[in-house]
């Protein structure tokens, strides 16, 4: 049987239309951002995009997620923290994800909680909560009763039940984060992270895009597509595996046109294998691995292999490298 | 327009009417391996090194861009180019049997009792089966995990096989979700294979309870 868990869903325009072919009782809330506190990014849709989630909540009662998870901040931004305060409370958002870890250890839970006492306040898979040490700190330091643990958390069963632990005995939610397909401890991301969050409206971006696509990830996977495999994700048919672990499944997916979102959730709510791997995850990699229906994978014993194999790729594993070969043996 | 022939499925442009395109294909099982934009006629080209042949379709019909698309880009098709220059597909399909329904909601086969009965049958894109193919693998992906009773065997056995077109029987013995693997070495190719992954569900009581009354309403009309 399935694990009861809870999804948090990404915003993207049309939900509100595709809800009702979901199931609504395991989808806690929609998050999202904007280029007010937000990483500005360029999909923020405005006034319509807010009306949207309102009337989901109204409708649903799935709750309202903010994310403010920039990753530089200005020099003024301190000054800006009392209008960020009435933000929040303006925007009438039930959670917020806030990646500023001074912010967080100022208490500005309470803040926020002024105006709305039962808003829930999170840290962001950006803060990197890899051992169990930093998962404590982030409780015992900056106060959190919500994490969302580190991307590499998918394939690391062991250090996810010691904070499994520690969260049962101070009554902390963990979320993780599932199908977003980002490199452990990526070399690139700072500086994706950076640009994303420079990026305005209007933007011209062909040199950006131009040394992102030749340079970074998309080719790193097109030259050498197994390392896809090695990315930090779960599978849907394969997220039982965090039953008793984790409270709430994060799904990545912001901008995904209306029916691709509305796949990726389904087959994560049905633990479904009959989609692609390129629909699921919202890094982009080679076309066959895209085309590879995860059944396929699953058949190859990638479930198995990846349940808890820490990433400890290179020198000590290549399974995800096998799995691939066996994918493309002999096509030619 | 992509050049490189590795050996990859690859997939370049989309269909119209005006469109001219080339195939690549394995020189030995002839399997089609990617489609591509050709705006200008050209020769065969054989490349020897990776055992591929490039061949100039020039415009080809929706229906046969559609097929070759989808033997690329889905297991359980593979399109091959004949010397006859001709489009040979073998597709591996699922009938329902009797007693068996897709549980739209579940985006999943359900049946009476809780077992499905499901017809596996490799076709050519007309749907005639081909008679050169006898052997279907079956596979419960759960493994032990979800106990299922494949044609009443023992549920510990959660691999076998069957015959091309014929009923096979699942009793499903937990409930909930599961997820089965029919299989077909064809053959042109021993080491690549078609394959379906059907999913099931097992009903708890109250909701087999509500299907079997339902299911009662539709046999009476």
């Amino acid at each position: 049987m399935s694990i009861a868990v809870n999804f948090s869903i990404p915003y993207t325009q049309g939900i509100y239309d595709a809800l009702p072919n979901l199931d609504l009782s395991t989808i806690s809330d929609v998050y999202f951002s904007d280029n007010k506190f937000g990483s500005a990014r360029s999909i923020f849709l405005g006034q319509e995009m807010f009306d949207e989630m309102y009337a989901v909540r109204e409708k649903y009662g799935i709750k309202v997620h903010y994310l403010v998870n920039p990753s530089t901040y200005t020099n003024e931004f301190y000054k800006q923290v009392p209008e960020l305060i009435d933000y929040i409370s303006e925007i009438d958002a039930d959670i917020v994800t806030l990646n500023n870890t001074y912010l967080l250890r100022a208490g500005i839970i309470k803040d926020f909680r002024a105006s709305k006492p039962t808003l829930e306040l999170k840290n962001s898979v950006n803060n990197l909560v890899r051992t169990l040490k930093d998962f404590v700190f982030m409780h015992k330091e900056l106060g959190l009763t919500s994490i969302i643990v580190d991307r590499s958390l998918n394939r690391d069963l062991d250090t996810l039940k010691k904070m499994r632990g520690y969260a049962d005995q101070h009554d902390i939610k963990i979320t993780m984060l599932v199908n977003e397909g980002c490199i452990v401890d990526c070399k690139w991301k700072q500086w994706d992270d950076l640009i994303i969050s420079q990026t305005k409206e209007g933007d011209d971006r062909k040199l950006t895009d131009k040394i992102y696509i030749d340079l970074g990830c998309v080719s790193y996977f097109k030259t050498q597509p197994g390392e896809w495999l090695k990315t930090a994700f779960t599978l849907p048919n394969d997220i039982d595996k965090f039953g008793g672990l984790v409270d709430v499944i994060k799904l990545a997916g912001r901008g995904f046109p209306i029916e691709q979102w509305t796949r990726v959730v389904d087959s994560y709510q049905k633990r479904s294998g009959n989609i692609r791997l390129g629909e699921l995850l919202s890094t982009k990699g080679d076309q066959m691995l895209s085309n590879t229906v995860v059944n396929q994978l699953t058949d190859l014993g990638f479930n198995e292999l990846t349940k808890n194999c820490r990433t400890v790729c290179g020198t000590e594993c290549n399974h995800c490298d096998k799995i691939y070969d066996g994918l493309i043996r002999n096509f030619g | 327009m992509e050049t490189t022939v590795q050996g990859i499925p690859k997939l370049t442009a989309n269909w119209s009417a005006d469109n001219t395109y080339s195939i690549t294909f394995s020189i030995d099982s002839r399997l089609i391996n990617g489609l591509f934009g050709a705006p200008v006629p050209f020769q065969d080209v054989v490349h020897s090194d990776t055992g591929v042949e490039t061949h100039y379709l020039g415009t080809i019909t929706q229906e046969m861009y559609q097929l070759i698309v989808e033997s690329i880009n889905n297991p359980h098709c593979l399109a091959f180019w004949m010397a006859d220059q001709t489009l040979k597909i073998r597709r591996l399909t699922v009938n329902l049997g009797p007693g068996t329904y897709l549980d739209n909601a579940r985006n999943a086969l359900v049946g009476l009792n809780n077992t499905v009965t499901l017809i596996p049958q490799c076709v050519d894109n007309h749907g005639t089966v081909w008679s050169d193919v006898q052997i279907i693998d079956i596979k419960n992906m759960e493994k032990k995990n979800f106990a299922i009773s494949i044609n009443e065997q023992d549920s510990a056995q959660y691999k076998t096989t069957s015959t091309n077109n014929q009923p096979v029987t699942f009793r499903m013995m937990d409930k909930g979700r599961a997820t089965l693997r029919f299989k077909v070495v064809i053959p042109e190719l021993t080491t690549l294979w078609l394959s379906v992954y059907p999913e099931l569900y097992a009903y708890d009581q109250a909701n087999l309870d509500k299907f079997t009354a339902w299911a009662a309403t539709q046999t009476k009309q």
